[in-house]
């Protein structure tokens, strides 16, 4: 039997490699969320806190972190259109040897209005859009408004875990994103 | 066939389980033991200088080594250590003869698992418990010996509360010794207090200052010689320690000094002078 032609070969391999690769998974994970913050409790020295650097630092996606002791947060920056998932940033606190509490997003993505789910939030057009939820009656109607007229946004939420791997946004300010 | 490889995992569980003496993470008792682990996944290292001189009765001993200290968090609340003891130079001196010697000692292996913990905003509640085992790789022959030749056992329990400003410590641990060549060396119990101060409340990336007193009580039994007691041996001990811890984002300067504040030792013993350490701790 006659091989293809070795550039077939290559190309086929290397599609495979693509496919098989994080790459492919990390264009789903939340791609348009710049920054979470994750309120951290039981980390009261420096030292004790540098197994958080590491174990946040070695998510996928992340390009800064800032460890704030005196205020007990952690904030990590996002590559463009890579994100880690809310549960792995759970996880890798958990692993460094703390509870995270609290945590907040900002992002950026359009709301959309669905008549069973009510107000969602889409990040991009691969990721599920997630539920809105706990909004003040002001910030309910601008967000109706930004999504009457498909106005991109900036969000600032909590993220809530409402089951598992099943999780809602919390808005706490909502802003049009300037072109 | 599942029950024995069952019984094979437990076996190296209790042997990394079971380690040695006072080897600390950072932000703990010096002399003490405190409940910190290192993060999963983590590495530590840590040099450690550490000397004590004895003398009286005719006798003078001396000792200064250098420890390494190899941590690995197996969980974020399991930690193994591995202590490699490296005696740069133990004298001994009496009426009649002085003796030195130098190279390794006995290897240690602790693990640590704190069982409980719980967290607030900015401190942590946390219990351990310790086991340890000591193995008998120091040389023996050696003048003075550099092991102890027997394989011992170490217990202990630790508790901390740490918070951004105070640290406070507590642990008890047991030494069981065993025999070797007809020698036991007596059981050794430790209860160590710590009392630790932030005086400036640093942020990440900032260096960080610690400063700790400690309070360290020894009791030893009566060392046995072919099943006899051993009169000139055993006995209580007190020490005031202070100490001071330096970091810097995963790196640790730590340093200590135990003075004896009491000392009621069994029959003619030189008594301890002074013990000190001073350490680097690196994590990654």
């Amino acid at each position: 039997m006659e091989l293809p032609p070795l550039k077939v070969i290559y190309f086929f391999g290397l599609l495979g490699i693509w496919l098989l690769s994080d790459s492919i998974f990390i264009c789903t994970a939340h791609a348009e969320i710049k920054s979470i913050t994750v309120s951290v409790d039981g980390v009261a020295c420096p030292f004790c806190a540098y197994g958080i650097e590491k174990k946040i630092k070695s998510l996928k996606g992340v390009t800064e972190i800032k460890i704030l002791l005196n205020a007990g947060t952690v904030t990590l920056k996002c590559a463009e259109n890579k994100c880690p998932a809310f549960a792995d940033v759970r996880s890798a606190v958990k692993d460094a040897g703390f509870t995270p509490r609290l945590m907040k997003i900002t992002a950026h993505g359009t709301i959309i209005v669905d008549e069973a789910k009510g107000l969602l939030f889409k990040f991009n057009e691969s990721d599920p859009p997630i539920p809105l939820t706990d909004l003040e009656r002001n910030l309910k109607e601008k967000a109706l408004l930004f999504a009457e007229n498909n106005v991109r946004v900036e969000l600032i939420a909590e993220v809530l875990r409402l089951d598992g791997d099943v999780w809602a946004l919390s808005p706490k300010k909502v802003e049009e994103v300037a072109n | 066939m599942i029950f024995d490889q069952f019984i094979s995992c437990l076996f190296v569980f209790f042997l990394v389980v079971l380690v040695q003496i006072n080897s600390a993470f950072a932000h703990e008792p010096i002399f003490g033991l405190g409940p910190h682990v290192i993060f999963k996944g983590g590495v530590g290292i840590e040099v450690e200088i550490d000397s004590d001189r004895s003398s009286g009765n005719q006798n003078t001993k001396q000792e200064l080594a250098i420890d390494t200290e190899i941590i690995y968090g197996i969980t974020a609340d399991l930690a193994a250590t591995l202590v490699i003891p490296g005696i740069l130079d133990m004298v001994g001196k009496t009426a009649t003869e002085d003796q030195s010697s130098s190279g390794f000692g006995d290897l240690s292996l602790r693990l640590k698992y704190r069982f409980w913990r719980r967290d607030r905003p900015g401190l942590q509640d946390s219990a351990a418990i310790i086991l340890g085992v000591k193995s008998p790789t120091g040389d023996e022959n050696e003048k003075p010996r550099l092991g102890s030749g027997s394989i011992d056992y170490l217990f202990g329990l630790a508790v901390a509360r740490e918070s951004r400003r105070w640290y406070y410590f507590g642990d008890f641990r047991y030494r069981l010794n065993t025999e070797a060549d007809q020698f036991k060396a007596g059981d050794k119990i430790f209860a160590d207090a710590a009392i630790g101060i932030r005086p400036w409340l640093t942020e990440y990336l900032e260096p960080d200052w610690v400063f700790m007193v400690e309070m360290n009580w020894e009791t030893q039994q009566r060392n046995e010689l072919f099943g006899q007691d051993v009169s000139d041996s055993g006995g209580n001990r007190l020490f005031v320690s202070p100490a001071f811890f330096v970091t810097y984002r995963n790196w640790a300067v730590k340093g200590g000094v135990q003075v004896p504040v009491y000392q009621k030792l069994y029959g003619n013993q030189p008594e301890v002078d002074y013990r000190f350490a001073l350490a680097m701790e690196f994590h990654f």
